[in-house]
């Protein structure tokens, strides 16, 4: 028994979560506060045990901390999970996120607080289960588990227009993974007839020989469930309407982890299931990822409503995500797992601090605001902050994603870098276009002179983002140590498959 | 001897309605008996079924072995919950009398009879003993005037369907001299025959062309009935449409193979999008549930058309799972309303799952289980069921399928919608007591623990097809 409290496995960061909600669940807590404190204290148990699993990580030993236990006996469905380079600073990120949230939430959220943080830890689960899953079936339910968490999460403390933001949310994903669930039977069951076995296990579909049709269609399956998640262009219409709608709480899981699952997948699933078709459509994948970059970084440019210019300049930047995967280049990749740590870092706390102005004055349009710097220093001080690390100034944590990632597409397929690079001047533009108009100049509406600035909450809720994105900004070397070995063999990998 | 163990759980199922019906007329203060009584003769029955002796009985016409036991088993256990919700819904109303339990138990045998047997005969007889219970069933609401149209309806058409099936029947006995169902020599009267028998199952299982009665009636009869009805006949109607295609589709197959599939396919796709379509409109619950129903079965029947073994096992565990899964849903209209004559519209839940937390959450899990969300039973079931069609090459069934799916979302979550994201008006009663609370207990935990590990029941499925194989 003493070993199971004392080591954590990767079963303790799926399964604790959602432990806690079923706690929640049955314990008769009534006082808000209780609650809070409660879901708050116990979102740092995980944190706690992927801060420990991360130390003990180590980089050159390539999947490690596996579980691999039968499930479905008749299908050969296994409970198989593990974690390597790609996926642990994910893990960390997601664990790290959550006891943040809760605590952005405790004066944001007043009503169905229990279900709120319910949805969460479900939420939770389904994430790091997601990162964690090395069998496809597994994957595919903790996959779709996050589903009705999310929909709740928009549904039920979103904005005025939250009903047909969430609906839209749900339906988008749901046409995604449906059809990547189709694709993963069909492989199923062509290996199925070649092998005369059942085999869930993603390893072995790594490099699948299939027919060239079929082929092609399966790709597709799976590439539309993962660009509707990332979101790649002509699919990402769903995600400004959630993340404007959602509350504060949402936003920041959205931006910072659910996101990065499209990524993941494409970098897990995809390119090595599919390495040559994927090659073949590279330069589609690689153009709608530039387009998403200058369209996003154009379309933020145009918002009137804070939250959506930060929807829209997720979009942005998930497409340098996706360039620095799609350009198979060693740094480009090591960029592109950085990025999303930074992306969901910074763009996390950018909606943290909109969700603070909101508190403060119910309402997110640039229009409203003007001139309050004066009146809340420290407040701008910090916003300017996260915004030039999202802008990606060199000394802050954005700047390495974006370099490197610019940096390998630059030595493979140069066009597409220089293309890619204008969306850095244009996250410079719109950002401190914005930050111009709500924090300088005179203060516009005298109500916004009662602003209060950041009481300990807050402060304590900044500090905690704030330390690792000077960290990543300075020392990049510390995580990307832990993330290169394992993009080396992988990158190895892909190119082995291509020969 | 072992021929009348063999039908023990029937005999004593049939004696028990008696039994009822007799209390009930000569003392009828014993009324508050009836549920127990019934819930430990169940319990009982469970114990007997499993303890019979396996083999053929009655010359023959009467068998026992895992398959009949699948369904036995399976019918048993909707049977234990439907008994669960009704007593509280019945008292509502003030109709709490014996008969509704005894039609319900002799319906059950019914079914009981047309899962152990290979004989058209008594395939017929059981088919009857079913539908006149239900028809009684359903216009078990003497006074309200829907009730009255939903039982005349079910009647006229189900009676209708009946005669065509004992037509087919007729006909099969013509050709092949033989009133059991076995592999013959396909010729067009057999054919011919066949069709006519396999529509009056699927009248049954409501499907495309057959399926109009469905939604009126469902909405018409009381929930506890509806619960009743769409799911245990249904699922005891499989059993005989396995049977059905296991001994003639190889045949048929060989002789008329892109016909036939052609034909049935058409079938499957029509009610899957049938159903979905309209039930994307609709405001009734109930009629909701029902055209969900319809396209379900269109889920269903695609597996039955591949009637690999693949196939037939994800089928079982999709009839299984549908119970459970159908069965939420309509307790909950049943718990959550007022009286059973009243509509059970969508706008009247607004707001409900925070004043009634469990109700409401059970609701939303059938939903999303209906949906095929995981980690719900739906998700087992339709993952056994998309692997088969795949596995036996029906691609374009499994696409169609998939995409049903999506668009079926659409309108479960809206009941989750209605029920947390809209603010409360009016609250509907509440007919929750220790009975009912226990029945929707065993359903979330079914709807879960099947979920999630599957296997038990998958591995009863694949027994019930094992023999089934070996005997024909």
């Amino acid at each position: 028994m003493a070993d199971i409290i004392n080591v954590p496995t990767l079963s303790h960061l799926i399964f604790l979560p959602l432990i806690g909600a079923i706690i929640l669940l049955i314990l008769p807590f009534k006082k808000n506060k209780i609650i809070n404190w409660f879901s708050f204290l116990y979102s740092l148990v995980p944190f706690y045990y992927s801060m420990i699993i991360f130390m003990k990580f180590n980089p050159g030993g390539g999947m490690q901390f596996q579980e691999k236990q039968i499930w479905i006996k008749a299908f050969n469905i296994y409970y198989n999970i593990g974690v390597d380079g790609i996926s642990i600073l994910l893990v960390l990120l997601t664990n790290f996120l959550i006891p943040l949230i809760f605590l952005s939430s405790f004066k944001y959220i007043q009503e169905h607080l229990k279900m709120y943080y319910i949805s969460f830890f479900i939420l939770q689960t389904g994430v790091v289960g997601s990162f964690l899953a090395l069998d496809m079936f597994l994957f595919y339910v903790f996959w779709e588990l996050m589903l009705l968490p999310m929909y709740f999460i928009i549904g039920v403390w979103g904005g005025k227009r939250r009903i047909e933001a969430a609906i839209k949310f749900l339906i988008f994903t749901a046409f995604g993974s449906f059809l990547m669930f189709l694709s993963i039977l069909y492989i199923v069951s062509y290996n199925y007839f070649q092998k005369n076995v059942l085999d869930f296990n993603l390893f072995s579909y790594y490099n699948m020989q299939l027919p060239q049709l079929a082929g092609t269609l399966c790709f597709f399956g799976f590439l539309l469930a993962f660009a509707i998640k990332v979101p790649m262009v002509p699919v990402h219409t769903w995600l400004p309407d959630a993340h404007t709608e959602a509350p504060a709480g949402g936003s920041i899981i959205l931006a910072g982890i659910l996101l990065k699952l499209g990524t993941y997948g494409l970098i897990r699933f995809i390119v090595p299931i599919f390495p040559k078709i994927s090659y073949q459509y590279f330069p589609i994948l690689l153009i709608l990822s530039v387009l998403g970059i200058i369209y996003g970084g154009f379309l933020s440019f145009a918002q009137e409503d804070f939250k959506k210019l930060i929807a829209y300049s997720s979009v942005s930047h998930m497409g340098f995500i996706t360039l620095g995967i799609f350009s198979l280049n060693f740094y480009a990749l090591n960029g592109a797992v950085l990025q999303m740590i930074n992306h969901g870092l910074s763009t996390g706390t950018l909606f943290l601090l909109v969700g603070m102005l909101y508190e403060r004055k119910h309402t997110r349009m640039i229009e409203d605001f003007g001139g309050i710097a004066r009146v809340i220093p420290t407040f701008t001080a910090f916003f300017i902050f996260v915004s030039l690390s999202s802008i990606g100034l060199p000394g802050l944590n954005g700047f390495w994603g974006e370099f490197l990632v610019l940096l390998g597409t630059f030595q493979e397929k140069k066009i597409y870098a220089i293309l890619g690079a204008t969306g850095v001047i244009l996250s410079a533009a719109y950002l401190l276009t914005a930050i111009k108009r709500v924090f300088f100049g005179e203060v516009k509406y005298p109500e916004n002179e009662r602003f209060s600035d950041l009481d300990l909450r807050e402060w304590i809720l900044l500090i905690s983002f704030s330390i690792p994105i000077v960290w990543i900004g300075i020392y990049p070397k510390f995580f990307l140590s832990k993330i290169s070995p394992s993009l080396e063999v992988y990158l190895n990998m892909i190119k082995g498959f291509l020969k | 001897m072992m021929e009348i163990e063999a039908l023990s759980t029937e005999i004593f199922l049939t004696f028990l309605g008696f039994l009822i019906i007799l209390i009930q007329s000569f003392i009828p203060k014993l009324k508050k008996i009836f549920v127990p009584l019934i819930l430990i003769s169940l319990l009982f029955s469970f114990y007997l079924t499993i303890e019979k002796p396996k083999g053929f009985f009655f010359y023959d016409i009467y068998y026992v072995n895992s398959f009949s036991l699948f369904f036995q088993i399976g019918i048993l256990f909707g049977l234990f919950i439907t008994i669960l919700i009704s007593q509280s819904l019945l008292k509502k109303d003030g109709l709490e009398r014996g008969e509704v339990y005894s039609f319900m138990l002799w319906a059950s045998v019914g079914m009981f009879l047309m899962a152990s047997t290979d004989n058209l005969i008594l395939i017929f007889v059981g088919f009857e003993l079913l539908s006149l219970n239900l028809y009684i069933l359903t216009g078990y609401y003497k006074e309200t005037q829907v009730s009255q149209e939903a039982a005349l309806k079910y009647f006229l058409l189900s009676s209708f369907a009946s005669s065509i099936t004992l037509f087919g029947m007729a006909f099969y006995f013509g050709e092949t001299d033989s009133l059991t169902l076995a592999s013959k020599t396909p010729t067009y009267l057999l054919i011919f025959s066949i069709v006519l028998m396999s529509s009056g199952f699927i009248f049954k299982l409501s499907l495309f062309p057959f399926h109009f009665w469905a939604p009126d009636v469902y909405q018409g009869s009381p929930s506890y009935i509806t619960l009743f009805l769409s799911t245990l006949p249904k699922f005891a109607t499989i059993s005989v449409l396995i049977k059905i295609f296991y001994t003639f589709l190889p045949n048929l197959f060989f002789l008329y193979q892109e016909n036939s599939v052609k034909v049935l396919s058409i079938i499957a796709i029509f009610s899957m999008f049938i159903g979905n379509l309209i039930a994307l409109v609709q405001k009734d619950l109930k009629r909701m549930l029902a055209f969900s129903g319809i396209a379900h079965m269109g889920y269903l029947f695609a597996g039955l058309i591949a009637s690999s073994d693949m196939a037939t096992k994800s089928v079982l565990f999709y009839g299984f799972a549908y119970i459970i899964m159908t069965m939420g849903g309509f307790a909950v209209l049943g718990i959550i309303g007022g009286g059973e004559n009243e509509p059970r519209l969508l706008n009247d839940y607004k707001g409900l799952g925070y004043v009634y937390p469990f109700p409401a959450l059970v609701l939303t899990f059938s939903m999303a289980s209906l949906a095929g969300i995981p980690p719900f039973q739906g998700f087992s079931a339709k993952f056994f069921l998309f692997y088969s069609l795949i596995d036996a090459k029906l691609y374009f069934l499994a696409i169609i399928g998939i995409l049903n799916s999506i668009l079926s979302i659409y309108y479960y979550v809206r009941v989750i919608y209605f029920l947390y994201m809209k603010e409360k008006e009016e609250v509907l009663p509440l007919n929750l007591n220790f009975y009912s609370l226990l029945g929707l207990a065993i359903i979330f935990v079914s709807l879960i623990y099947f979920g999630i590990f599957p296997q038990y029941i998958f591995e009863r499925a694949t027994k019930a097809v094992e023999v089934f194989i070996g005997f024909f």
